[in-house]
């Protein structure tokens, strides 16, 4: 008991010295005041907090939609086009890459003037192909720029029971479509070259005898290419099935005037990860 | 209002010293206790005794503190807050004769929890009574026994760990 009086006496002198502000009668009639100041205060800091949020949303999401924009328009300049109005976003990450030709290629761009004019004839089959939900990559325009064009997709976004390449009818007896897949795990590139319909590269083609053989490139990166190279019609379903079990492919159109030698200089002097960049 | 006036002056300290060993921040201290007597201005029902009227006044800041105790941002003040630098904030102890034990005193008491800080204090520096004590924190008389007695008992035992000399 003594111990807690001792206590009891230490404390008390302690909280007797401790400072006191002085009292001021009028702070108090006024505190009501103060505190609707401070009511004020804090709410224009919260109405200066979400105005400064809601214009930060408002630039944020203005500045994504201008790059979409500036992207389409870049693109259109280029002469690409990918209608994605069915409805399958993923497909805006298909890129379409800007692939410097060669100088040595460029001859072939004249050779390739009689298709332009023709797949200018034959607009109104894309948009039956739209009318059947079918997504449609127009790379028709593409042939002003370079005579052969080339996408890179994701098979999986593609969704390859409705989507194909299309290039213009009237075009098919000249067409041959290459394409070229991989996985998109570049670190374990293990696939083997096949190609469909005409072992022979080049200008005969069977439309009607679809046969598949394989051939295996590795480019200068050390990167095994698969190309699917043949002739194309709506009615073909082999190349979707073909190219179904690798993760990308890279299609190029018009082939035709590429010789065996030129493709393969395209295929390795492609450095796949510039693909991961674009991506 | 005179008569008002004559309280606040009379009860200034004691609350104010009330609700800064509640609170451990000066700022919520003096705070609280303006709200205190703000209110006890616009109070217009009149008291029934002294009494009363002390305890009103005391139950408010006790209230008050309570308030501030559930708001997120007191608490977040009260962690960065070390009670080593309060009490050398508030209190001018070199002007104690016992500086040492004054100091150990007053840093065990503001260590030990809320619930038995507030009954010490009331008890052993406002010399309350336990049945004031219950109406003022709101608990029952004997809640307040066994709580004061735990109180004493985690102070005894914090003080002697400290090496406070007089146990």
């Amino acid at each position: 008991m003594q111990d807690m009086r001792d206590f009891s006496d230490t404390y008390r002198n302690i909280i007797d010295i401790i400072d006191t502000p002085e009292l001021n009668i009028e702070n108090i009639k006024n505190f009501e005041k103060e505190k609707k100041i401070v009511r004020k205060r804090q709410a224009s800091v919260v109405r200066a907090v979400f105005v400064f949020i809601l214009l930060l949303s408002i630039f944020t999401g203005g500045t994504v939609y201008a790059m979409k924009m500036y992207k389409a328009i870049h693109m259109t300049e280029r002469g690409y086009k990918i209608d994605n109005s069915i409805g399958n976003e993923d497909i805006e990450k298909n890129v379409i890459i800007d692939y410097e030709v060669d100088e040595s290629l460029q001859e072939i761009e004249k050779t390739t003037d009689e298709n332009i004019i023709e797949q200018e004839l034959n607009n109104d089959e894309i948009s039956d192909f739209n009318k059947e939900g079918n997504v449609v990559y127009d790379v028709s325009s593409a042939n002003d720029i370079m005579p052969f064009s080339i996408i890179t997709a994701d098979v999986e976004s593609m969704n390859l029971d409705k989507i194909f390449v299309y290039t213009p009818e009237t075009w098919i007896e000249k067409c041959y479509i290459s394409i070229m897949c991989y996985s998109s795990d570049y670190s374990k590139m293990e696939i083997t070259y096949r190609y469909f319909v005409n072992d022979n590269w080049g200008y005969e083609t069977d439309f009607g005898d679809n046969y598949v053989s394989t051939k295996t490139i590795t480019n200068d990166y050390g990167i095994q290419f698969t190309v699917v190279e043949g002739c194309y019609s709506p009615d073909n379903k082999t190349i979707y099935e073909a190219v179904a079990s690798f993760d990308k492919l890279v299609v190029i159109i018009d082939a035709e005037n590429l010789k065996e030698d030129e493709l393969i200089k395209i295929i390795n002097t492609m450095d796949l990860t510039d693909y991961n960049k674009v991506e | 209002m005179k008569e008002k006036e004559s309280i606040i002056q009379s009860y200034y300290q004691a609350i104010y010293k009330y609700a800064l060993l509640k609170l451990k921040s000066v700022e919520q201290a003096l705070d609280v206790t303006q709200e205190v007597f703000y209110r006890y201005l616009k109070y217009d029902k009149v008291f029934e005794s002294e009494e009363h009227e002390k305890n009103w006044l005391y139950r408010t800041a006790a209230n008050l503190c309570n308030s501030y105790w559930r708001s997120g941002w007191y608490k977040h003040i009260l962690f960065s807050n070390e009670d080593t630098e309060f009490v050398t904030e508030v209190t001018p102890l070199n002007d104690c004769i016992d500086k040492e034990n004054a100091e150990i005193v007053f840093s065990t008491v503001l260590d030990l929890p809320i619930k038995y800080r507030e009954l010490i204090h009331l008890f052993y520096y406002e010399n309350m009574s336990i049945r004031e004590i219950a109406i003022i924190v709101g608990r029952k008389e004997s809640t307040i026994q066994t709580q004061l007695a735990r109180g004493r008992s985690i102070l005894r035992r914090k003080l002697e760990d400290a090496g406070y000399e007089r146990f």
